[in-house]
């Protein structure tokens, strides 16, 4: 049950200041812009991007900058500002074998057509603290040298020759495209609900999930068939004109995972597949959601469902940060009178039970 | 070169003039019977009333299949509407959520949604232009928003409609609501409205 | 990059073609070509500029089903030329400054006569277009460079 409190106002006002003074930290340090942030902590930014399911770097730059760099805050603060906005429109489907590729590689393939670009990676880094960046120096300049192609088609489609791996094939263009901002979860979700859920999942709970998966709780075999970093154009229906145009470009992430298969009744041994897409640069949450997006096709593809990561009611309820925090962070409001209540209750089942044991005693003392 | 053709105007201010217009739609809604006058302008194609052209312009977006029914399904009123709302247009009416309709050329009432009982907010919302919010009056509407009984007049509609509309009431809380347009004013007939036809 | 809603009709393969490169010009361009219009033109909005979403779709493995990725934001306004003619003109961006939108209308409405797609063209379009495939080029370079020949060693054997 709920009950409303009231007051504080005053100290909820002075929280609220001491709140900036503290975000703004010592003044004798220069205060950080937004494009700063946008520039130089973009892992950040397009994490706060993803979750928050909103693709605009400066406000998530700024988000960032108002949760004092608390990325689930600031999630929360971009999921808070979309509400504010109209739908303009929906756009066609992204192209990603259009992609300008920063980064393309396959774990599967060694020589794909277009061959592997190792991009802007951490991959290879020796983890060991650089010194160097603690002094300001020169912005850095990387070499270039070669070219690439302008279409850089998808490696898992490309080597299936021989049909081993599944072929995505794509839903009728009627067909109603689930929206969990339109319409709440419901069961079954279909893939297009789980992929969205997904896409909007805490990175660190798909992590943990797609861990499992690896080590045992739903047996996958996963292989990367590709990754690909880069931009994409965005095209929409115009209304006012009656065809397509492309507004602009924005930067994904796609993991293709091929998975090992042994075959049901109905189907042969084959690959099967999982697919994760984020905004930005994010990696590992490309990956992690391939590995789930996979386990969660458990029951389309006849498997035993004995693992949390393929249970998708409880992998889908839960992977939301923005409702999650909300929820486990609610139990520090004031829950005085709920409290006071159980406590009350406590008192009056003590009372009964040293009631009982009276009445058990004296009945013995009586029968003796 | 290709020739645009400009549509028609919509509202010159969409925050405030949707506003306006949400209310007055709230009002009738809340008060069956009773005829409300929109009073901000809206631009609107030639031959709709601007009532109802205000309740286009304020309830419709691309979130919500329209219908346009014959008289209206022109080009002038789709090029109209696809532009200031963005709303999709749908050739199928059992999938729409809003319809504009006139009077003269109703389709059936059951060719609409009516929601389901686990989710009655999925009914459309029929928007009708009639002739005239007056005349004799023909039979008594009951129900929320409507002290004792109101009586009211046919306002051109056919009397298959209002018992189609009468047999409703079994279904509800599945069913359409209503709103009849005629120049600036309409009329709301929600779905918890029971009508009792006079002589019937 | 081609439009995916394949147009046969020319006009519309190029108006495709003017906006998408004018939604990839920055404030300064737009404003800087806006300046250097002999005579300045004048337009009423028949949409006020406005800032919103648009839901970004993909499809699973890049080709399969589709899906909402999430929302990106989008500005637009749409106009029309003061004077004969009274061409509309409709601007889509990314992001949230109104002020390109409104540009990237007028000069979408500037060039729906044969000698205004000319003057925009030679004073904006083909300039950015030229400023965007060097940046894509120089960035490709760069990605070029980390490209990777991993050797397959034989393992064990005798």
């Amino acid at each position: 049950m709920y009950v409303a409190v009231k007051g504080g106002e005053a100290a909820i006002g002075n929280a609220h200041q001491l709140l900036a003074e503290d975000r703004r930290g010592n003044p004798d340090v220069p205060e950080l812009s937004v494009a700063q942030i946008r520039e130089q902590l973009s892992g950040s930014v397009d994490r706060v991007m993803t979750e928050g399911s909103v693709y605009d770097p400066d406000l998530a730059a700024l988000a960032l900058k108002q949760s004092r760099g608390d990325q689930v805050e600031a999630i929360f603060l971009l999921r808070a500002y979309r509400t504010t906005l109209p739908r303009l429109a929906v756009s066609l489907p992204i192209d990603t074998g259009n992609m300008k590729v920063s980064r393309r590689i396959s774990s599967c393939f060694k020589d794909m057509p277009g061959g592997q670009l190792l991009g802007p990676t951490f991959d290879y880094a020796h983890r060991l603290i650089d010194f160097a960046l603690e002094a300001e120096g020169a912005a850095p300049q990387a070499e270039g040298k070669g070219a690439l192609a302008d279409h850089l088609p998808q490696v898992v489609d490309l080597l299936n020759a021989e049909g081993l791996i599944e072929r995505e094939q794509p839903d009728a263009d009627d067909a109603v495209v689930g929206d969990l901002t339109r319409e709440p979860l419901s069961f079954p979700a279909g893939r297009d609900i789980r992929l969205q859920t997904l896409a909007r999942a805490d990175e660190g709970y798909l992590l943990a999930l797609g861990y499992s998966t690896q080590r045992g709780y739903a047996r996958s075999h996963p292989f990367v068939g590709e990754i690909r970093t880069g931009e994409v154009a965005v095209e929409i229906e115009i209304p006012e004109l009656g065809f397509a145009v492309d507004i602009g470009d924005i930067t994904v992430t796609e993991c293709q995972m091929v998975n090992q298969f042994v075959g049901s009744k109905s189907e042969p041994p084959k690959f099967t597949r999982g697919y994760g897409l984020a905004f930005g640069y994010a990696e590992r949450k490309a990956m992690a959601m391939s590995l789930v997006d996979r386990a969660l096709r458990a029951e389309e593809l006849g498997e035993d469902i004995t693992a949390p990561a393929q249970d998708a009611e409880f992998v889908l309820y839960h992977a939301d940060n923005v409702e999650a925090s909300g929820f486990v962070q609610h139990l520090k409001l004031p829950h005085h009178v709920d409290f006071q209540a159980e406590l009350t209750l406590v008192r009056t089942m003590r009372a009964e039970i040293a009631a009982a044991e009276a009445r058990k005693a004296e009945l013995a003392e009586a029968a003796q | 070169m290709t020739t645009t053709i400009t549509p028609a105007t919509g509202f010159d201010d969409p925050v405030q003039q949707s506003q306006q217009a949400f209310r007055a739609l709230l009002d009738a809604m809340a008060r069956p019977g009773r005829v409300t006058t929109v009073e901000t302008e809206a631009g609107h194609p030639e031959g709709l009333s601007p009532a109802l052209a205000a309740a286009l312009l304020t309830l419709a977006d691309l979130d919500t299949p329209v219908w346009l029914g014959p008289g209206f399904d022109s080009e002038a009123v789709k090029t109209w509407l696809r532009f200031h709302s963005g709303a999709p247009l749908t050739a199928k009416a059992e999938l729409a959520v809003f319809a504009l309709l006139d009077a003269a050329q109703m389709p059936a009432l059951e060719s609409f949604s009516f929601g389901t009982d686990e989710s009655p907010e999925r009914g459309a919302t029929l928007l009708i232009q009639v002739p005239g919010l007056t005349g004799a009056n023909a039979m008594i509407w009951r129900g929320p928003g409507i002290k004792d009984g109101i009586a009211m007049p046919f306002c051109g509609l056919g009397q298959s409609v209002w018992r189609q509309r009468t047999a409703l009431s079994i279904e509800f809380p599945r069913g359409v609501d209503l709103y009849l347009g005629c120049g600036r004013d309409l009329v709301a007939l929600p779905r918890s409205t029971a009508i009792s036809i006079e002589g019937a | 990059m081609t439009a995916q809603a394949t147009q046969t009709d020319p006009e519309i393969g190029a108006r495709q073609r003017r906006l998408r490169l004018l939604a990839r010009a920055d404030r300064a361009t737009l404003e800087a070509a806006l300046a250097a219009l002999p005579a300045p033109p004048e337009w009423r909005r028949l949409k006020q500029p406005e800032t919103g979403l648009t839901m970004v779709r993909a499809r699973a493995g890049g080709v399969g089903q589709r899906f909402n990725l999430g929302e990106m934001t989008v500005s637009r306004c749409v106009v029309a030329l003061e004077g004969a003619g009274q061409s509309m003109g409709v601007g889509y961006v990314q992001g949230r400054d109104c002020r390109r939108a409104e540009l990237v209308a007028v000069f979408d409405a500037l060039s729906q006569d044969a000698a205004g797609a000319e003057r925009i063209e030679r004073l904006l379009i083909a300039p950015v277009e030229r400023k965007l495939a060097d940046e894509r080029r120089t960035r490709a370079a760069k990605v070029a460079a980390t490209r990777v020949d991993f050797f397959t060693l034989v393992r064990g054997g005798d």
